[in-house]
């Protein structure tokens, strides 16, 4: 239905584009066969979905063009058809619904007069006053929609020009109080006599009609006024994949949610995690430095004051603040001294004891839950923001190897790919600990933690031995390790996120959320 | 200075003093026409049934309204000055009336605004309430209502 545009990006991000976040002009990097190819896949190399960058040109096009087909459709002219299709939220399908239906009716909601008097245009009228400003004279031009609210076109083009500048729906209508008539188009720009209004209107119009569409969205990057189409999106599909888009700009994100690439967890599963962590990280952040667990039952517990001496209100078991040991063991009550590696808490008969207090356990556990993956997911977040200085640590360390050792740039970028891609696993591994959290323990979660350790243990190898020291003795064995561990890493990824694509479309995973 | 603002004022304020709706009157403010200060009255109307046996009755109102060179394309600012106990009016005197807000009309002018004032004191909505306790008040204790609205008014007279 649509045609192909020439912003097309069918591109193939192989190896070597994975630099592309940081080159900005990599569209001219592709070569025409890549911008031919049809499969397209993105940096972390799975396919996606084609996608095209539209400017605001495209889209005023494209509006028209959908205009034009539904005009025919409707067998109207254009300006009235816009009004129209404006009034059922650009839903061509919807509008011939309601308008076979009743037209009468639809004609009305969209304020277009029934029997179109109106000759669209300015004139005069001796001895009338205009209502607004109270305009009068030879001079005056009067305009009037069918409702023959007439008014002067100074007063019109200021009531117009109000409307647009403060936004108040696409809609205009005639300045009578109550008059539900809209003006056409074309009546604006016969009524408006600036040019930059006049683009402000159409705007506004193109904005309603992004916004409208499933099928389009605005790229969020800074300053950026492209839109992306992907035809392929719809509502119901977007709820078990995540749609990656990347913008002529260069900013990547998510089609549905306008996030960062959050690959791979769901949008509706983002969302629900960034909600839990801004709701509950103050109160962990004040749990963590604040409080102590019982040793036993592990009840949270505040000291606000007096001596070492605890006793849990929850369990009744006496213990040192300090030390966190049985009160009576303890050989010098007054000042602990004694230095454990780390507490046991597996005590059978003290859990016994505090299986009373299931409720207070349970809420405990969730926490602990919680505090398992934000950790973890935190931990990711960190070491991404750390890899930003390892990469330009790496760039320094790529220029003076290739300066003391007489090794040619090219030769060592093995290190900044590294860098990079292990930035982007570190991404992956991130938004993984936030969809285990919602995860219910079955078989395919177990595949999805095992391969989540994978990629885990692999991406802390190679980030050791990037960071390890290069001599110009080992340089070569160094390189072909990093190499060689560099390619198993994105190739786990890649497993790691088609397999988890995969596995919401087939419906493998339980959540313990409602998706 | 005249200006096509202060031209539809003056233009306003003559149909107010030529043709005034009952329970009106205001003046502009002496030193600047683009503020006028009005009392709205409320005097029983035996013309008008509906309007009788409501707590403003009786009330003398003080209102403000601050125009600027946007008017009539926007609408002025209006707010209470005297004290006013009603779910659709603020702590500090500013109105929730959509005729101020997003219904406003160019062809609307000072007389038709006070005019839905003075109805909206008579009929108000509690289901927008911008003012919670006399909203609840209205809806579920209508004497302690009336009893609160009768105190604003005979401070009013003050």
């Amino acid at each position: 239905m649509e045609e192909e545009s020439d912003y097309s990006y069918q591109s193939s991000f192989e190896e070597e584009d994975l630099f592309f976040e940081y080159n900005h002009d990599y569209q001219e990097d592709l070569s025409p066969s890549q911008l031919e190819d049809n499969s397209s896949k993105d940096k972390n190399n799975i396919e996606i979905a084609k996608f095209n960058v539209l400017s605001i040109q495209d889209l005023i096009k494209k509006k028209d063009d959908l205009v034009n087909r539904t005009a025919q459709l409707l067998d109207l002219d254009n300006d009235t058809t816009q009004l129209l299709l404006e009034n059922y939220r650009w839903k061509p399908q919807k509008l011939l619904e309601k308008y076979m239906e009743n037209q009468e009716e639809a004609l009305f909601q969209a304020g277009i007069p029934q029997d179109p008097k109106c000759s669209d245009c300015l004139q005069t009228i001796p001895d009338f006053t205009c209502p607004i400003m109270f305009e009068s004279g030879e001079d005056v031009k009067f305009f009037s929609l069918s409702c023959n609210h007439k008014f002067c076109s100074l007063c019109y083009s200021m009531h117009i020009s109000t409307k647009i500048n403060n936004r108040i729906g696409y809609r205009i209508n005639c300045p009578e109080y109550k008059c539900n008539l809209s003006l056409k188009e074309s009546q604006i720009k016969l009524l408006l006599n600036d040019d930059s209004e006049l683009n402000k209107y159409i705007m506004i119009i193109i904005q309603n009609y992004v916004e409208a569409s499933d099928t389009l969205t605005w790229c969020p990057g800074v300053d950026c006024d492209k839109a992306i189409e992907l035809p392929s999106f719809n509502k119901v599909t977007s709820r078990y994949t995540v749609s990656m888009v990347t913008c002529s700009c260069g900013t990547s994100f998510c089609f549905n949610c306008k996030n960062q690439d959050h690959r791979p967890a769901l949008c509706q599963l983002l969302d629900m995690w960034l909600q839990k962590c801004r709701d509950d990280s103050e109160t962990l952040n004040w749990l963590s430095s604040n409080t102590k667990d019982c040793p036993t039952c592990k009840y949270p517990i505040e000291k606000n004051g007096g001596c070492n001496h605890i006793t849990c209100r929850n369990c009744a078991y006496q213990f040192c603040w300090v030390c966190l040991q049985d009160w009576n063991k303890h050989r010098d009550n007054y000042s602990c001294n004694i230095f454990v590696e780390s507490a046991s808490y597996e005590d059978e008969e003290l859990i016994e004891v505090s299986k009373k207090n299931d409720i207070a356990i349970d809420s405990r556990k969730k926490l602990e839950r919680y505090m398992f993956h934000y950790i973890r997911f935190d931990n990711q977040e960190k070491s991404i923001k750390l890899a930003q200085d390892l990469l330009s640590r790496t760039e320094k360390k790529i220029d003076t190897i290739s300066k003391n050792n007489g090794f040619s740039w090219i030769e060592i970028q093995f290190l900044k790919d590294a860098v990079l891609t292990l930035t982007l696993c570190r991404n992956t591994l991130k938004w993984s600990f936030a969809v285990s959290y919602y995860m219910e323990k079955n078989n395919m979660s177990a595949i999805f933690e095992d391969n989540q350790s994978d990629l885990s243990c692999a991406v802390e190898d190679l980030n050791e031995l990037v960071e390890s020291k290069i001599t110009p003795e080992n340089i070569d064995s160094t390189r072909r390790k990093i190499l060689d561990l560099t390619a198993y890493v994105s190739d786990r990824n890649r497993i790691f996120l088609s397999d988890t694509m995969g596995g919401y479309s087939e419906d493998r995973y339980k959540f313990m959320v409602q998706l | 200075m005249s200006t096509p603002t202060r031209r539809r004022l003056m233009r306003d304020f003559k149909r107010l003093q030529n043709d005034p709706p009952s329970g009106i009157s205001g003046a502009p403010c002496a030193d600047n026409i683009m503020r006028l200060l009005f009392n709205v009255f409320n005097e029983k109307q035996t013309t008008c049934l509906q309007y009788a046996d409501t707590p403003f009755e009786d009330g003398t109102f003080k209102l403000s309204m601050s125009f600027d060179e946007t008017y009539p394309n926007k609408p002025p600012t209006v707010r209470f000055v005297s004290e006013m106990f009603h779910p659709n009016v603020y702590a500090n005197g500013e109105l929730c009336l959509d005729i101020l807000q997003n219904r406003w009309s160019p062809t609307y002018d000072v007389a038709a605004i006070l005019t839905s004032i003075q109805s909206l004191l008579h009929d108000p909505n509690p289901n927008s309430p911008a003012n919670a306790e006399s909203a609840s008040l209205y809806r579920e204790n209508r004497r302690e209502y009336i009893r609160r609205v009768r105190e604003t008014v005979e401070k009013s007279w003050e």
